[in-house]
């Protein structure tokens, strides 16, 4: 396409793959080079979306706020901070009534506990309150991109791949079974739905 | 005010007979519609009529419309309840099981297609006969109108047959689309184009060639000397009536041949650029976006930079709404532009409502944080053409619903 600076995509990720992504890396030594989080299925995350349902918020800050949010999907739960620095995301999270859907995106960040043990978080770019549709879109979403990076792992073992797979020891087989109960979850809510409205429908 | 009086009297006696409600409070709900926020009246009637529908729990063709009879060409305006005297001169294919009967209807004046709902339980209409049809209701899609018979449409067979203004046998099959939506060959068409380019004909058996061009994009058209057509000016807006498509290695085009009926028309007509499809989720809204003013010199229409355009300075900006939309699917990035009338679509606020909410606020950055609100974390798909980086959005439609089908994803996740 263009020579420009890519932006990043958004990627896709049930929050028990999500939370397991302690690795992070640079791919240049500029020190604002993008920071990646490793997906253990095998590719490289700056951004992710993550839709569900969030639960509670609570102010953890000492001095200044500093919200927590948690957003549950069908596999676990993704923990979103925002602070000063994001102004609009605490905003969202000090104002809306829980429980809501939301849809939040953001970028992947590490951080270790005093037990230290390295737990990943999402530092949010933006929090939208959506409805059940946009949430159920995204399981599937998530589904069928997750099993994308599972495939694509397994035949090409793309160069993440081999880095998932030399820093992580968890199989690939967990994320499926990720997949497999975020899906059984989904097919017992929704039978035989309308598949989308399309531009005709507008 | 008396109109919005008489509209409020109008909808005062449609439910009348269903719930309890004064003519002061249809007429005050209209006024604020229509005179505070500048509602359209036809709008602003149907914005009235769906409020009473819901709280009397009515389904909207459960009330009786106040019909008048008209003829077919005067049919200019969605949502009107009429009564038309017409011949049933196709029957097609209903594509849908919801409905019972689908196809063109004609009078005097023109032809109009029709119809007709399953669950209205009408009686069958037959190809060929003329009916007196009381109560059907016009509606709109993508500029063409048509007829919905409903529960409460009489239909009575007329006893004299009418002389239709149409179309010869020969060119009842083709189909009025746009020139996008070619996809076969040997097609029977109708299209509204305009005339964008010239070429010389490369044979003396082809009389002219070039582009013609509607909003959905462009496509060569060849018209051949042996049909003794009139000839095409260019940049001129015709109605192109029976057409057929030509395939030649993937890319189609329209052949005018002896049955091609041409009609010049005068309107003008915004000629689009091939049109792409992007879906995903709406991830972020970038700086630019909202209530923006331009620069207002002539072919300039810059965006300007705290109140300077770039080449011509210090200038009074002309307000306009613009959205510079991201739609991400997670695996590709679309960056799309949306016009003022696609962005009062999208996030349902018009100009003068953003510079109202503006003024408000001091700030006219609440407009895009309004919006913001509204879209960001949606699915959408939009369609347009593009330049540069930006799909330019022409359409759009929230999406929801599966991706994928999730009996199928489960069986390839089970079979990894």
């Amino acid at each position: 396409m263009s020579s420009a600076p890519t932006r990043e995509i958004a990627r896709r990720v049930f929050a028990r793959e999500f939370n397991d992504a302690g690795y992070t890396f640079k791919e240049s030594e500029d020190e604002r080079a993008p920071v990646y989080s490793l997906l253990p299925t095998g590719e490289r995350a700056n951004r992710i979306l993550a839709v569900g349902t969030l639960t509670e918020t609570e102010d953890v800050g000492e001095d200044s706020e500093y919200w927590r949010g948690r957003v549950v999907d069908p596999t676990g739960t993704f923990f979103v901070y925002a602070g000063q620095y994001q102004p609009d995301a605490a905003n969202v999270l000090r104002e809306v009534e829980t429980p809501n859907y939301v849809a939040v995106v953001g970028k992947p960040r590490t951080y270790e506990t005093d037990e230290g043990d390295t737990n990943v978080a999402v530092r949010p770019e933006s929090i939208t309150v959506v409805d059940s549709e946009t949430r159920d879109r995204w399981v599937t979403e998530t589904a069928q991109r997750t099993i994308e990076r599972i495939e694509a792992a397994e035949e090409e073992g793309s160069e993440y791949a081999r880095m998932a797979s030399e820093q992580y020891d968890r199989p690939a087989e967990n994320y499926r079974e990720a997949v497999l109960s975020a899906l059984e979850d989904l097919d017992s809510e929704t039978d035989g739905e309308d598949a989308d409205a399309g531009i005709e429908a507008a | 005010m008396t109109d919005v009086h008489q509209h409020a009297v109008d909808i005062h006696e449609q439910f009348s007979d269903h719930i309890d409600v004064d003519v002061e409070d249809v007429e005050a709900r209209l006024d604020t519609l229509i005179n505070e926020y500048r509602v359209p009246a036809e709008e602003a009637r149907r914005s009235v009529v769906s409020h009473y529908l819901d709280e009397a729990g009515l389904e909207r063709e459960d009330i009786r419309g106040e019909s008048e009879s008209r003829k077919i060409e005067s049919v200019d305006a969605p949502e009107q309840w009429i009564d038309v005297t017409a011949k049933i001169l196709e029957l097609w294919e209903p594509r849908s099981e919801s409905v019972a009967q689908v196809g063109l209807i004609g009078d005097e004046t023109g032809t109009i297609k029709f119809t007709k709902w399953a669950k209205s339980d009408l009686p069958e209409l037959e190809e060929g006969t003329t009916y007196h049809l009381g109560n059907v209701v016009t509606d709109e899609y993508q500029e063409r109108f048509s007829v919905k018979l409903n529960r409460t449409t009489e239909i009575e067979e007329a006893e004299e047959d009418i002389a239709v203004e149409a179309p010869d046998s020969e060119r009842s099959e083709s189909e009025a689309i746009e020139l996008a939506a070619i996809d076969t060959d040997e097609q029977w068409i109708d299209v509204t184009a305009k005339v964008t380019d010239l070429w010389e004909p490369r044979s003396e058996s082809i009389s002219q060639v070039g582009l013609i061009g509607d909003e959905s994009g462009t496509t060569k058209f060849v018209s051949f000397a042996t049909s003794d057509l009139p000839e095409l000016e260019e940049g001129a807006v015709y109605q192109l009536r029976n057409l057929v498509t030509d395939e030649y290695q993937g890319d189609f085009s329209v052949k005018l041949n002896r049955t091609t009926e041409i009609e010049r028309i005068e309107e003008g007509l915004e000629v689009g650029d091939n049109t792409v499809e992007s879906e995903g989720i709406l991830i972020d809204i970038q700086n630019g976006s909202g209530l923006i003013k331009r620069c207002p010199q002539e072919d300039c229409t810059r965006v300007l930079q705290n109140g300077r355009c770039s080449e011509h300075g210090e200038v009074d900006g002309e307000f306009d709404l613009r959205i510079k939309g991201v739609l991400d699917d997670g695996k590709e990035v679309q960056e799309t532009i949306f016009d003022r009338e696609a962005t009062e679509e999208l996030g349902g606020i018009d100009l003068e409502e953003a510079k109202e909410m503006a003024m408000d606020a001091l700030d006219t950055t609440v407009v895009a944080d309004e919006i913001s609100e509204k879209v960001l974390g949606r699915y959408y798909r939009v369609a347009g053409p593009t330049l540069g980086r930006y799909l330019l959005v022409n359409e759009m439609a929230e999406i929801s619903g599966p991706t994928a089908d999730p009996e199928e994803l489960l069986i390839k996740a089970r079979s990894i």
